[in-house]
């Protein structure tokens, strides 16, 4: 071997430097991902995203949200700690409650009505696995957060798949949010991998999955204008005007403002006086304005009602129009859907201040099972009632808007289909589950706060009772009667 | 380059030459010669300077009070060329070590079987004492031995830094490494007998402790051809250098010759006789003795003739070298000659920088030249002690007068006390008794040192210890004179004894009127003072012989020595040589009388240091011009030539 000459300092310095500079190709990449992961991460699961750098992902409730949810989520950590200690004893799936926890001014959901909903989740998760509903396997509730206005439901959904094959054996997602495009993609997403899902709140018509992996227990918006016809045909209101959201990627507006324009106009007797006024929520500037000079025309309309196809938050808006309306003498009757009941109490009562008598179409109600016991789980509803156990849990958190109750009751249909395909079979997937809701009728139809619950096979439930609610002068939701789009909703089997 | 090194410029770049050859090329034993004071030690020191940071070097100075053995001197080199330099990995030298530490220690045995038994054991005991004591086995040499690592005279303070790196002591090896490792090599070493490693350990434990001084030289001789093998063995590897420097200084002292002789004999018995590779190592041995195997000192049997430095290469190595079956194709011998005067002057300057209060002699440098005729250490200690000394910085009469004295001053400051003449004389005459320097002194009269020592009773051993020591001036000369800076101290010594100066310089102008040699007669009865005769002479001469003849015989007439007056400058020396009744006219005698006491005076720097009487001895042969009706021209040149006078760069012979 021929000797080497060149200087031994030299040669050292640059093997030194060499395997200093791959070291640190190596290490720095992996420090950087390691600080941005750090600086970007909130908590197991849950990383900052967007510009606002809001938190967004999975928990099991370790990561809190927001601060109002810290109570709940302090439950449901509890409980899914429980569940996994117990996992050597009785096997666990996992359900997840996906919405926007995080929400801004964007969103229409309100922080009251996302907290009740996630209340209302544990509720289910603690009956499935040690109330009255006990049974097994057992579930661990997972949180999921898309972000304001689902911004990142793409990271939200990631994990979730995620979970499917880690210790969480993820199953069933829950809630999904309203009625979204976003929430739409995740939807499809979700079910392309073969988790089960139960939409709590997503009223919107068109919403098909293919795979036939999604059901709801809030009815249709059809349903609701189905519903909100029926009541004002009922009580003989003659003329209409129709005022619905243009915004595309409405489609809780858009299939509210058809099925009421197609079913109220179908019985003599009853018309929409003026064609449909729209005004686009998607159009930040302009919206306000347009609902400012609808007050104007419905004075030349002089309908008796007007159907509000929108968002609640825009009813407000609405309302404030009305109020100052040239014709003070006219008395107007408005009637919406059920995102009304996702505003807050505060919002409600500056609603009521506008002295417009207004109605809407809720999801479900805690009065309903003392005023329709035969058509309402009691099992469930008592949980609901005052000293119930959301009660006692959740004190001084008044649950009048009813998301409470649709979340326990998507979390429960999940819980059941868990049930009964552990009970058809040893393995609990995601497919398995799904294809349970196809099976939920007769005596395995869900026993929900909201009513009885089985689904169509486009995954709508069947002729859902529906609370026809009157926003009283204090800005409560008051029962006026329990509906639904077939005449009587179901009974207990 | 080093102040030490001016005018040695060949030597830097022969040790370059020899560094860089390839590991297995042959390279020579450079021989530095010349006597003491000759830059030899500035030389070793320049060498170090120059290659010490990026080559592993070794000093070793066996002309120190102690007597260096050479295991020791092995030692302390192999010590030094462990160094660990940055360009290369560090050097080991088991075979050595172990070598040192088989013949170290009494091995405890009753028999060769016992002791093959045991050796392996004793040895790595030894070394972990040794180890546990000094940090490593070679750095307990340090202790008895550490005196012959001292820097070289004059080493200057970078040379010094790199010295000290390498003597650093407190490198532990690691542990468990033994030199036990390295047995395999004795057991096949032609000068042991033992083809078993342990026996052959055993074998050279033996001869140290038991053996006759055959012995003790067959394990000088192995431990040698062990360190020529670790070398070898080093720089078969990469990332090591590939050659060794070794700086070996005073080597014609005994020890020196003896390591030097083992050194020659184990390098040719490798790379001649058993026809393997030649080691890297590259020597740089000083003597300013004549060393007795390469016969007698006329150097008549000896295949080499000196060579001088300036021309230095492997090229003239190779070119001159004698065959190589013959131990002498390894010398390398180098003469180092005197500074020229410009060499002189290029190292006032360059002291200059570390010695500012030298400026105002830079002037001096042909009167330090005239007087020293350029021995380094001369020139040195001239330097030395006017930048020490109260000597009036302003050119004139004064400074003339003060330098008259210039061998009696002593330096203002430091310990020593002996004047120039003395402290220049002991380190040339170093080992000379006083008699034999007084006889020195009395013979340095005769300009051929043979003659003065014939007549003066001295002796050929006389003459002998002198050319062995290159005092001669111009070796191979016709003439064997005196190195004229010895001379000079030599004459001023007998100055001081005005009778016995008188009764040599009689002594040898009698010898030289027998053999017929007037000139010679009359250099002596100049030096005698007898100034009418020598006019007598030369003005008989003067209408006789050519001029040019004449002029030589005048100088060569004046240029003796004088034991003049010590005070007053050139002119007032002059005034006392004038004849009692100055002339009445102008004539050829008084004109040839003048003369001769001006260049006499004149021709003695310490006389005429800034040479003043130029103009009068050029005046005196214009005169002598027009007092001669033909051949005047070689008279007016002289007169142009000391008119404008251009001091010779080497010749030392004029003033």
């Amino acid at each position: 071997m021929p000797r080497l000459e060149w200087p031994l300092h030299i040669v050292r310095r640059v093997v030194i430097g060499v395997i200093v500079s791959a070291v640190l190709a190596v290490a720095v990449p992996l420090t950087v991902n390691w600080f941005e992961e750090r600086r970007d991460r909130c908590g197991d699961g849950v990383v900052k995203m967007g510009d606002d750098r809001e938190c967004v992902g999975v928990t099991d409730g370790s990561y809190v949200f927001a601060g109002h949810l810290k109570r709940v989520e302090k439950k449901i950590k509890a409980e899914n700690a429980l569940v996994e200690k117990n996992a050597g004893k009785e096997p666990y799936v996992s359900v997840a409650y996906m919405t926007s926890f995080t929400l801004t001014d964007d969103d229409s959901n309100s922080e009251e009505s996302v907290r009740h909903e996630l209340e209302g989740a544990y509720l289910a998760q603690y009956r499935h696995n040690r109330g009255d509903l006990s049974s097994s396997p057992k579930i661990k509730l997972l949180i999921a957060n898309v972000g304001s206005s689902g911004a990142h439901w793409e990271h939200a959904v990631d994990e979730l798949i995620d979970r499917k094959t880690s210790d969480d054996k993820l199953v069933a997602v829950t809630g999904l949010g309203p009625s979204t495009d976003r929430s739409l993609s995740a939807l499809r997403r979700l079910s392309d991998h073969g988790l089960a899902l139960v939409a709590s709140t997503m009223t919107a018509t068109n919403i098909e999955d293919p795979n036939r992996r999604f059901v709801r227990v809030s009815p249709t918006n059809v349903d609701e204008a189905y519903a909100a016809s029926a009541y004002l045909k009922r009580e003989k209101v003659r003329t209409a005007v129709v005022v619905q959201d243009d915004a595309r990627s409405n489609y809780y507006a858009k299939t509210l403002g058809d099925a009421f324009t197609r079913v109220y106009q179908d019985t003599k007797g009853h018309r929409l006086v003026a064609d449909r006024m729209t005004y686009d929520s998607s159009v930040r500037s302009a919206w306000q304005n347009e609902l400012q000079y609808m007050s104007g025309q419905l004075c030349d309309q002089k309908p008796q009602a007007v159907f509000f196809a929108g968002r609640g938050k825009h009813l407000t808006r609405f309302l404030d129009s009305i109020a100052n309306r040239p014709c003070q003498e006219r008395k107007f009757m408005v009637i919406t859907g059920d995102d009304t009941s996702n505003l807050t109490a505060r919002q409600l009562a500056h609603a009521a201040e506008s002295g417009v008598r207004v109605l809407y179409t809720g999801l479900a109600h805690p009065d309903m099972w003392q005023k329709d016991p035969l058509h309402v789980s009691g099992y469930s509803a008592r949980h609901f009632q005052p000293g119930g156990s959301l009660d006692t849990w959740f004190p001084t958190d008044p649950r009048d808007d009813g998301q409470a109750i649709m979340a326990h009751d998507a979390v429960l249909t999940a819980a059941h289909g868990v049930q009964m395909a552990a009970g058809s079979q040893g393995e609990v997937t995601g497919e398995a589950v799904a294809r349970m809701f196809h099976q939920m009728s007769g005596r395995q139809q869900v026993r929900g706060a909201s009513g009885f619950i089985s689904f169509e096979d486009d995954g709508n439930p069947r002729n859902k009772a529906i609370p026809i609610l009157y926003l009283n002068t204090k800005g409560r939701a008051e029962l006026v009667e329990v509906s639904a789009p077939r005449g009587e909703p179901p009974r207990k089997q | 380059m080093g102040v030490g090194l001016r005018g040695r410029s060949g030597i830097i770049s022969l040790v370059g030459e020899c560094l860089r050859l390839e590991p297995t090329d042959e390279r020579p034993v450079i021989m530095l010669l010349g006597p003491r004071g000759s830059g030899a030690s500035d030389a070793h020191g320049a060498l170090m300077e120059k290659f010490g940071p990026e080559t592993p070097f070794a000093y070793v100075n066996v002309g120190g009070e102690q007597a260096l053995l050479p295991r020791y001197a092995l030692a302390l080199l192999a010590r030094q060329l462990e160094r660990k330099l940055p360009r290369y990995r560090r050097s080991h030298f088991p075979r050595l070590t172990l070598g040192l530490l088989a013949s170290d220690h009494q091995l405890r045995m009753t028999s060769l079987a016992e002791g093959r038994r045991n050796i392996r054991r004793e040895l790595d005991a030894f070394q972990e004492q040794a180890e546990a004591r000094y940090g490593d086995y070679l750095a307990a040499f340090f202790e008895v031995a550490g005196g012959a690592v001292g820097a070289p005279d004059g080493a200057s303070t970078a040379a010094l830094a790199l010295l000290r790196d390498a003597l650093r002591r407190g490198r532990r090896r690691l542990p468990g490494r033994k030199f036990t490792s390295s047995a395999a090599w004795y057991g096949g070493h032609p000068l042991l007998r033992s083809r078993d490693p342990w026996e052959a350990l055993v074998e050279l434990n033996l001869w140290r402790h038991d053996g006759d001084e055959d012995d003790q030289e067959r394990l000088d001789r192995v431990l040698f051809s062990a360190l020529l093998e670790d070398m070898r063995s080093n720089v078969r590897h990469s990332f090591m250098p590939r050659s060794y420097l070794l700086l070996l200084d005073n080597s014609h002292t005994e020890y020196g010759r003896r390591f030097l002789d083992l050194l020659i004999r184990a390098r040719h018995d490798d790379a001649v006789v058993a026809g393997a590779d030649c080691d890297p190592l590259t020597v740089v041995a000083s003597s300013n003795r004549w060393l007795p195997r390469w016969g007698p000192a006329t150097g008549d049997q000896w295949p080499w003739r000196l060579r001088g430095p300036d021309r230095a290469s492997l090229a003239d190595w190779r070119e001159h070298r004698p065959g190589r079956d013959s131990d002498d194709t390894w010398w390398y011998p180098l003469r180092l000659r005197d500074l020229n005067l410009d060499e002189v002057r290029i190292r006032i300057e360059l002291e200059l920088r570390h010695h500012p209060d030298l400026a105002p002699f830079t002037r001096l440098a042909p009167f330090v030249h005239r007087l020293t005729a350029g021995l380094p250490r001369a020139v040195s200690l001239v330097l030395e002690l006017l930048r020490h000394s109260s000597v009036p910085v302003e050119d004139g009469a004064e400074q003339d007068r003060w330098l008259r004295t210039l061998p009696d001053r002593t330096p203002r400051e430091g310990e020593d006390t002996r004047t120039l003449a003395e402290a220049a004389l002991d380190h040339l005459l170093r080992g000379f008794d006083p008699a034999r320097r007084a006889a020195l002194e009395e013979c340095a009269a005769a300009r051929d040192l043979s003659v003065g020592t014939r007549l003066l009773g001295s002796g050929d051993s006389l003459f002998g210890e002198v050319r062995g020591r290159w005092l001669l001036h111009s070796p191979g000369a016709v003439t064997p004179a005196l190195h004229p800076w010895l001379r000079r101290l030599l004459l001023w010594r007998l100055a001081g004894r005005p009778d016995d100066w008188d009764a040599v310089q009689e002594l040898l102008a009698e010898h030289f009127r027998s053999e017929g040699r007037p000139v010679q007669e009359m250099y002596h009865r100049l030096a005698a003072e007898r100034i009418d005769e020598v006019t007598g002479y030369l003005v008989e001469r003067f209408p006789v012989v050519p001029a040019a003849q004449w002029i030589a015989e005048f100088n060569t007439i004046t240029a003796a020595p004088n034991r003049l007056g010590q005070a007053g400058g050139p002119l007032e020396l002059l005034a006392d040589l004038a004849p009692d009744e100055p002339p009445e006219a102008v004539t050829t005698a008084s004109v040839i009388r003048e003369l001769i006491t001006v260049r006499w005076v004149w021709s003695d720097p310490l006389a005429d240091p800034g040479m003043r009487l130029n103009d009068m001895i050029a005046d005196g042969f214009n005169q002598l011009s027009r007092l001669r009706r033909n051949d005047i021209v070689a008279l007016f040149n002289e007169a142009e030539r000391y008119r404008h006078w251009r001091h010779p760069l080497t010749s030392a012979g004029e003033g």
